[in-house]
């Protein structure tokens, strides 16, 4: 089932740079990573997504209904945690909890507790007197306490300290194994290699590339390094499949395209005195994207 | 209606509510209190003044005649300038926190992620403001009845005057929230949103003053907040204004049915 649906959703807006022709399919339960440099577009699509803003073309679903017309029906059933998060400097932890189940007609204070102790958050501590962290935190617990069919998360672990991020990831996991979908903005590539089922990228608004992660890895070079026995083999012809990036005396190092089978079997009978060869490079494969070398 | 947002609304607006309608009927009595002591004395020395006379026109809205008659300066509370600050401040602050104060705030990300539509959160918190309205009005009239009867029973109004003045006020009150609301929903910048109001109000307060030295003034007479909100008329002539109601009123509803229209078909979001 398709949680969120968008075809070629476009938005404009102002002097800024919105999306365009974005179509995006997120499946039912999965971690969606999505995934952009500042400014790509991201908050503009989930603002469009939970119909803040409306659509200039194309079409948004989420959870089957269309996010301009039927925003509010959407939202009963979605978490959401903004970029930029800002609350109501008078709440404290503990009102705001309260305030939000009483706009949502539940009693999320249980749940609330529970993910409070999770990310140990003093709930009786007003938010003017809270670090970024600890709203941030505040933020995450309000967004997940009603148990949402759908979080949407813009950059969540932004000012959350590693042991938060660890705890938070854990948490996210678990819910999309129970059938929740995360939608989860970041621009931080190790969290989203880490955490998402899936990952769409967007570059200046436009969707680059959409893959399971399992795809990209498999897409992505792993870095080799061959050091020679002996300085005549220095000499041979290097496969098309690698691209050197360093040749050092009898050492070779550079980035594998495609299978490591086929640089094993390349390698076999050459005289080699040591070889390693290094876990998928993403992080490479996602400056690719991000700078401009991916398809668009 | 939605019981969470009219709290949060509650919450935001009681302390300006109750700072507003303290000072109102502090103001008023005291002005009900001390005013008729020196009624001989104005109407003796000040009307002989001319310019002087013609700013208490400006400000009642109406022409004296040569002594200041017991209306008029029961009146004179209702009209003066620092009640109509205090009570049109509140309209401004009430009126101008949504959508323009959310979003100058960042906090509109927080409440339209939430299950509720634009227009349940128009009408609720339209309530709460007309709630909060009332309750500062009502101050006012209580503080003047109160130092009205310390200086002789026979000075508080009665029922029907504050009635037609409460239900003026009431609609002067309304037509320039309806108006700071209209431009809120237009902005995303509270303190430009309360700027621009804070000019059209004195704008519209100049006329009135204008009107009485300068001529051409009197083509803008339509614009002045003055001209339908005389408190020293409906006083000496005991009769309804209803005209000047149908204009106030009418214009709330207009206003406050743009601002409605805007708020709800206008992207939002922290910028």
């Amino acid at each position: 089932m398709t949680i969120i649906q968008t075809h070629q959703l476009t938005r404009t807006y102002g002097r800024h740079r919105g999306i365009e022709g974005l179509g995006l399919d997120v499946p039912r339960g999965s971690v969606y990573g999505f995934l952009g440099p500042n400014g790509a577009g991201k908050t503009t699509a989930i603002r469009v997504l939970l119909g803040f803003l409306k659509p200039s073309q194309g079409s948004a679903r989420v959870l089957g209904r269309d996010c301009w017309r039927e925003g509010q029906t959407i939202r009963q059933d979605v978490g959401y945690l903004p970029g930029d998060l800002r609350l109501y400097p008078w709440m404290t932890g503990e009102s705001a909890l309260r305030w939000i189940g009483r706009v949502r007609g539940l009693d999320l204070m249980p749940h609330g507790r529970e993910l409070s102790d999770e990310f140990v958050l003093d709930l009786s501590r007003r938010v003017s007197q809270m670090s970024r962290g600890t709203r941030q935190k505040l933020g995450l617990v309000l967004a997940m306490a009603h148990a949402p069919k759908l979080l949407v998360l813009d950059e969540p672990t932004t000012s959350l300290d590693p042991i938060m991020q660890q705890r938070l990831h854990r948490r996210l996991r678990a819910g999309a194994d129970g059938g929740q979908t995360v939608f989860f903005s970041s621009h931080s590539l190790s969290e989203v290699d880490r955490l998402c089922d899936r990952v769409a990228i967007v570059r200046e608004g436009k969707l680059v590339t959409e893959q399971t992660l399992a795809t990209l890895r498999e897409q992505a070079g792993h870095w080799v390094t061959v050091r020679w026995r002996d300085e005549k083999s220095v000499g041979i012809e290097p496969p098309a499949f690698l691209r050197l990036m360093q040749r050092e005396g009898r050492t070779w190092a550079g980035e594998l395209d495609g299978p490591v089978e086929r640089f094993v079997s390349w390698l076999e009978g050459k005289p080699i005195e040591d070889l390693s060869i290094g876990p998928p490079d993403l992080e490479t494969l996602f400056h690719h994207y991000y700078e401009g070398g991916g398809d668009t | 209606m939605n019981h969470g947002l009219v709290g949060k609304s509650i919450r935001e607006l009681w302390p300006a509510t109750v700072m507003c309608g303290l000072l109102a009927a502090v103001f008023e009595g005291l002005v009900a209190f001390i005013l008729p002591r020196f009624q001989a004395q104005m109407g003796a020395q000040i009307l002989e003044m001319e310019f002087v006379r013609r700013v208490i026109e400006g400000m009642l809205g109406t022409r004296i005649a040569d002594q200041l008659g017991p209306e008029i300066i029961r009146s004179i509370p209702w009209a003066h300038p620092i009640m109509l600050a205090l009570v049109l401040a509140h309209a401004v602050i009430c009126c101008t926190r949504m959508p323009a104060g959310e979003v100058d705030r960042g906090t509109i990300d927080i409440a339209l992620g939430l299950p509720i539509s634009r227009w349940q959160w128009m009408w609720t918190d339209t309530v709460v403001w007309i709630g909060s309205a009332l309750i500062v009005i009502v101050m006012a009239v209580i503080g003047n009845a109160v130092g009205s009867s310390i200086v002789s029973k026979d000075r508080v109004m009665g029922l029907h005057q504050a009635g037609m003045i409460f239900a003026n006020l009431l609609g002067l009150y309304l037509a320039v929230g309806a108006g700071a609301w209209l431009i809120s929903s237009l902005g995303n910048r509270r303190g430009k949103v309360i700027t621009t109001v804070f000019v059209l109000i004195v704008a519209s307060f100049l006329v009135s003053y204008l009107e009485q030295f300068w001529e051409p003034a009197r083509y803008a007479g339509w614009f002045s907040a003055l001209s339908y909100y005389r408190p020293a008329e409906v006083l000496r002539s005991g009769q309804w204004p209803v005209r000047d109601l149908c204009v106030l009123y009418g214009a709330s509803t207009v206003l406050w049915g743009c601002a409605a229209a805007v708020f709800i078909r206008r992207d939002l979001c922290t910028t």
